[in-house]
């Protein structure tokens, strides 16, 4: 069972094994976080494997959860996107934290996306 | 009634502009050798105008910044319009009708941020007969803030990537112009090339570069967001035969021709073989 979480965990992006995809006893688990406390054999690591096993998220808002995420890249990897539009043609970090922290229309956008990616990752256990 | 395979593209600069309108110059000259009327225009209102008045073209493929209600062109300026209240969401009311039924009879493909919330409807109403664009912001480039900004048509580099996203969207008219597709075969395209992009980002050889999550988040959101209206069927540009056919088969018609000839002259006698 080890083996299968750790094969899960190497068939994902290093970026992407170091974002929450569950919520469990009060904290977010990120791949890594979960592959450890498999590792070292305990019950959270029990119970985390329980909860990949039937995707389970926690009793958390996804949408929370996917915002946790974003602000976690954001703060890794700054970034700045080019729109065609009128509006706001550069997008820098900051107003993407602010987009991504209110749920502005493209805030809201690329909370979408991510709740597709936690599913994907999950998925792919 | 627009000619019939005569595409028209917009192609101004500034403003980011040139990495679209880069795209529409490399599919304007393969289009040319495949035989198809292409007008190109450095995207000024007058220009544009004069180009639709003289040429009639059945495809509009223009880049430029806009909101739910407006496509500016050049220079930021206003473009085709629709009037249209504040959107709660997109902002920016639009005050006048603008060039709404100059598109009757053509298929309107807009790189454009959120053309297709209000515009793109209202083209159809007036008889446009089928429409791509956005519904949303149309992310064309995304960067590390430690990368450089990269030039036109450069492709993506491991922190910076603004080659992916216009290349996505500059499927559908590669389809539509040079291979006669339908507009829904174009869209279809299109869908399957941001897919290929992702996934290469996702979990194929670029799943590693640090511009990876981000090039495949915003690459999502953009497919996410691609709307398309009108007529899916419809073929704007007849299927044109690649000019390699065309002349191989000139060729053929030709020796055909020629050994018909020589046939008729050797049953009359006019010449004969050595051993004869």
């Amino acid at each position: 069972m080890l083996e299968r979480v750790r094969r899960w965990v190497e068939s994902l992006p290093a970026v992407e094994r170091d974002l929450p995809v569950i919520n469990y006893a009060g904290r977010d688990w990120t791949p890594n976080a979960i592959l450890r406390e498999v590792e070292a054999g305990t019950p959270t690591g029990r119970e985390l494997q329980r909860r990949l096993e039937h995707r389970v998220i926690g009793q958390v808002n996804i949408r929370a959860l996917a915002k946790r995420r974003l602000l976690k890249l954001l703060e890794k990897y700054p970034v700045e996107a080019r729109t065609l539009s009128l509006k706001r043609p550069v997008i820098r970090p900051e107003e993407l934290k602010r987009e991504i922290e209110t749920e502005g229309a493209l805030g809201r956008s690329l909370i979408d996306v991510e709740i597709g990616k936690i599913t994907q990752t999950l998925g792919k256990y | 009634m627009p000619r019939e395979g005569v595409v028209l593209f917009s192609e101004p600069t500034g403003y980011g502009l040139e990495y679209g309108s880069c795209f529409f110059k490399q599919i304007a000259e393969s289009a040319r050798r495949v035989g198809v009327n292409v007008v190109e225009s450095g995207g000024f209102p007058d220009d544009l105008d004069s180009k639709i008045d003289e040429h009639d073209p059945v495809v509009f493929y223009s880049i430029g910044h806009g909101t739910h209600c407006l496509h500016t062109v050049a220079n930021l300026i206003p473009y085709i319009e629709v009037e249209h209240p504040a959107h709660p969401k997109w902002g920016h009311p639009c005050y006048e009708n603008l060039r709404l039924d100059k598109f009757k009879g053509r298929h309107v493909h807009l790189l454009s941020c959120i053309t297709a919330v209000h515009l793109g409807p209202a083209l159809i109403d007036h008889g446009c007969r089928s429409f791509i664009g956005y519904d949303a912001e149309f992310v064309y480039g995304v960067r590390l803030l430690i990368a450089e900004i990269p030039r036109p048509c450069e492709e993506p580099k491991p922190d910076a990537d603004f080659y992916s996203f216009i290349d996505c969207d500059a499927e559908g008219e590669r389809k539509i112009v040079l291979e006669g597709s339908t507009v829904g075969e174009a869209v279809n395209a299109m869908i399957a090339k941001f897919e290929e992009y992702i996934k290469k980002y996702e979990e194929g050889e670029w799943k590693d570069r640090p511009i990876a999550p981000w090039a495949a988040r915003w690459l999502r959101h953009d497919l996410d967001h691609l709307k398309a209206y009108g007529g899916m069927d419809w073929r704007p540009v007849p299927r044109v035969a690649p000019l390699p056919y065309v002349t191989m088969g000139g060729i053929a018609m030709g020796l055909l021709a020629l050994s018909a000839i020589a046939t008729y002259a050797h049953e009359k006698g006019w010449w004969k073989l050595p051993w004869e």
